[in-house]
């Protein structure tokens, strides 16, 4: 077994974010803290990351629901009014450009409940205190992060299309609530996988190590 | 600077100087479970509100789904949406396609057993174009709602659109008619040549005798049709040709292209009640047939008629004394193989309401007729169309025709005939030339001839025999007359009043009266004293 790895934390220590002080922390880390020379907030981890975390995933998650169900954009041709929901554009797309499908389909279904699934497992993960690979799981997160902006992809669509598409009857676009509420869920991700402390990860199982190198 | 001595001393060198943070107490409650708490309130809402907003889900059943899309055909009155097409499915039998529609929350009220569907695609039909904006927007479903009835949810759409919907005011009134002519749906239905309506519908009845048509009249021309208005084919041309000379009548291009009906009162006949709802009027073949009297009595009888026939067919008439009482139905030939006689079987068709009985009720039954047969009523073919060369069976009561009974038993009673006038005058004709033929022409030419000769000598003779009395006898004649003229003068001067003669026998008369007064006194007194003729007078 290696040696445990040495965090500031495990030192008791942190840097303050504003000016760059290390202080060093009193008892636990539970504490609200601040710089003695700047009064700049001192975290030692992202505050209250698991908290915040479960909060968003679950907005998001909730509000998934009516992202799906609601259409996104109503497209209105020669006097034809057309309402299609995300699945359901899609399956249009798969008729007649599938490539298309393709780009919707991971933008807008596949990458949101990955975003969704991983930070579920992520937060489930520390808060249980399981210790599978741990750089595994800080790559995972690393991904989520990264790729939840590319979900906007589909709002992006429909507001060019809305502001550009003006020719009454003819041809027009008009967004729809579902819009809405998938750029919410979005957003909410994007919050989620920010609030989330990944150095938790290693923390678990750096707590863990130490309670086992002590019993032993 | 308070200085903590802890695990990271033994590894940063300067660790001691290490300033310690201050604890900046706080609350614990995060506010970001606001975010999921109002994620969950609007999650709930919105699944409220789509759970209390549901309307009513019905199902159509259509014969093919043209034009129609699940999630996007909507359902629409008057234009506004009140339901969007859920879904499109065959039927397990395949014969039609069951659309399952979703319908806006208040829709309850007027999905009832009444209410009736249709697709409006662009049709072109009695002469219009209708639905031609769904070229752009799509077929949709229309309905027309009627409140009255059992809530329904399962419905069978119409096929075309009807005609009119439930909320136009006027009626809707059932024709009869043995075809149904050149009419469909749509066809404009006139009055004084205004179009007050359309046909409806019409089907054909299970019989498979007469089409009924359903006619609706808008209101308020609906008032105008009573129980004895007359409904007519006003489809075409009428073309009429008779003893007035051509007439040609059509109602309207329109109609005559798509066919038409037209209706109105006969001249002067009185209205009538309101219309029944079970009254069943009958669709005429043209305005003149429509004027016609029609009756609903009808009797058939036989007829047999020993000579041609040429000129009668079914249709002829039938007429007494020149009133057109019926018509021929039938006529065959029927030939007896036996003795070689041929007989032409005629069935006629009379309707007895148009024999009007005085005083009485009573109608031209078979009894009736009975009884006129034993009078003499017989039947005989007469010339009916000048033109055309038709017969027609002429009845009358001929009072010295043989007695024929009328013969019941068989299908239809027979009555007997008698040959016709135009028979007649040829057999009185051919009997004349058979007369002719047997008189002895010959014989009476040469007898006339020597008759003449023999007159011609007589005249001969009596011209001397004259010439001989006038130079005779006329002297003698003349002398004879003045002797006769003197022996009259004589006689009337004898004869004159006051002429001796007659006094004198006056005289005598009168004497001679005495002279019998006298005997007839004797007389009586021999009578009352007989003795006095021994005795004497005392």
């Amino acid at each position: 077994m290696s040696e445990p790895a040495i965090t500031a934390r495990s030192l008791s220590m942190a840097t303050c974010h504003d000016c760059g002080l290390l202080v060093r922390l009193p008892g636990g880390a539970a504490a609200a803290l601040v710089c003695p020379r700047c009064g700049a907030a001192v975290h030692s981890r992202k505050a209250g990351a698991l908290t915040r975390g479960w909060a968003l995933v679950l907005a998001a998650a909730v509000l998934y629901i009516p992202a799906n169900i609601f259409p996104i954009m109503t497209v209105t041709s020669l006097g034809t009014s057309q309402s299609d929901t995300i699945l359901s554009g899609v399956i249009y797309l798969l008729k007649h450009e599938w490539p298309l499908a393709v780009v919707v389909f991971v933008a807008s279904v596949l990458v949101p409940l990955l975003k969704l699934t991983a930070l579920t497992y992520l937060l489930l993960s520390v808060q249980v205190g399981w210790r599978w690979r741990p750089a595994d799981r800080t790559r995972l997160y690393r991904i989520t992060e990264a790729i939840g902006r590319w979900s906007m992809v589909d709002i992006y669509v429909v507001t060019i299309l809305v502001a550009l598409v003006r020719l009454g009857e003819l041809a027009s676009v008009r967004a729809e609530a579902g819009a809405v509420f998938f750029g919410a869920v979005v957003v909410l991700t994007i919050f989620a996988a920010e609030s989330f402390d990944p150095r938790l990860i290693w923390d678990r199982i750096a707590e863990q190590e130490r309670a086992g190198g002590q019993h032993e | 600077m308070s200085e903590d001595s802890g695990p990271g001393d033994a590894i940063l060198p300067g660790a001691r100087d290490v300033p310690t943070a201050v604890v900046r107490t706080g609350s614990s409650f995060s506010l970001v479970w606001l975010i999921p708490i109002v994620a969950i309130l609007i999650g709930g809402w919105i699944a409220w509100r789509a759970i209390s907003e549901q309307g009513p889900t019905i199902t159509i059943s259509f014969k093919s789904a043209e034009g129609l899309e699940a999630g996007q055909t909507k359902v629409r009155y008057k234009d506004l949406q009140v339901g969007m097409v859920a879904s499109i499915e065959l039927a397990e039998d395949l014969s039609h396609v069951i659309v399952t529609a979703e319908l806006k929350p208040n829709a309850e009220r007027y999905l009832t057993e009444n209410s009736r569907f249709w697709v409006v695609r662009p049709q072109i039909s009695a002469g219009r174009v209708t639905g031609l904006g769904t070229l752009f927007s799509g077929s949709y479903i229309a309905i027309d709602p009627v409140r009255e009835g059992e809530p329904q949810r399962a419905f069978v759409g119409l096929e075309t659109q009807p005609v009119m919907t439930a909320s136009e005011p006027g009626r809707i009134f059932t024709l009869r008619s043995s075809q149904l002519g050149s009419l469909d749906v749509g066809a404009p239905v006139y009055y004084r040549r205004i179009q007050v309506g359309e046909v409806a519908s019409y089907e054909m009845d299970a019989s498979g005798d007469f089409v009924t048509t359903q006619v609706f009249v808008r209101a308020p021309h609906d008032q105008r049709v009573r129980a004895n208005t007359r409904f007519w084919d006003a489809s075409g041309l009428d073309v009429t040709l008779d003893a007035e000379g051509v007439r040609v009548e059509m109602a309207s291009f329109v109609s005559m292209l798509i066919g038409g009906i037209a209706f109105d009162l006969l001249g002067g006949e009185d209205p009538g009640g309101p219309v029944t709802p079970d009254k069943v009027f009958t669709l005429f073949e043209s305005q003149r047939a429509s004027e016609q009297p029609v009756y609903a009595l009808k009797e058939r009888y036989l007829l047999h008629f020993p000579n041609s026939v040429q000129g009668l067919a079914p249709g002829s008439p039938v007429v007494f004394r020149g009133i057109r009482i019926g018509r021929v139905v039938d006529l065959r030939l029927q030939f007896d193989w036996e003795n070689y006689g041929v007989v032409v079987p005629v069935v006629i068709e009379i309707e007895p309401e148009r024999i009007e009985t005085v005083d009485s009720d009573a109608r031209a039954d078979v009894d009736r007729i009975a009884r006129l047969v034993a009078k003499g009523l017989r039947a005989q073919l007469g010339r009916g169309n000048l033109l055309t060369g038709g017969l027609q069976v002429e009845f009358d009561v001929h009072p010295d025709v043989e007695l024929i009974p009328i013969l019941l038993g068989g299908v239809y009673p027979e009555l007997p005939t008698i040959p016709g006038p135009f028979d007649e005058i040829t057999s009185s004709v051919s009997g004349v030339i058979a007369k002719i033929d047997r008189m002895p022409l010959a014989q009476i030419g040469s007898d006339l001839q020597a008759a003449l000769v023999e007159l011609r000598l007589t005249l001969a003779e009596t011209r001397k025999m004259a010439a001989a009395v006038n130079a005779d006898v006329m002297p003698a004649l003349a002398a004879t007359m003045e002797r006769l003229d003197g022996t009259i003068g004589s006689l009337e001067r004898m004869l004159r009043p006051d002429a001796p003669l007659p006094l004198e026998l006056r005289k005598s008369l009168e004497d001679v009266g005495e002279a019998a007064r006298s005997v007839r006194v004797l007389a009586e007194y021999l009578e009352q004293h007989p003795e006095a003729l021994i005795r004497g007078k005392k």
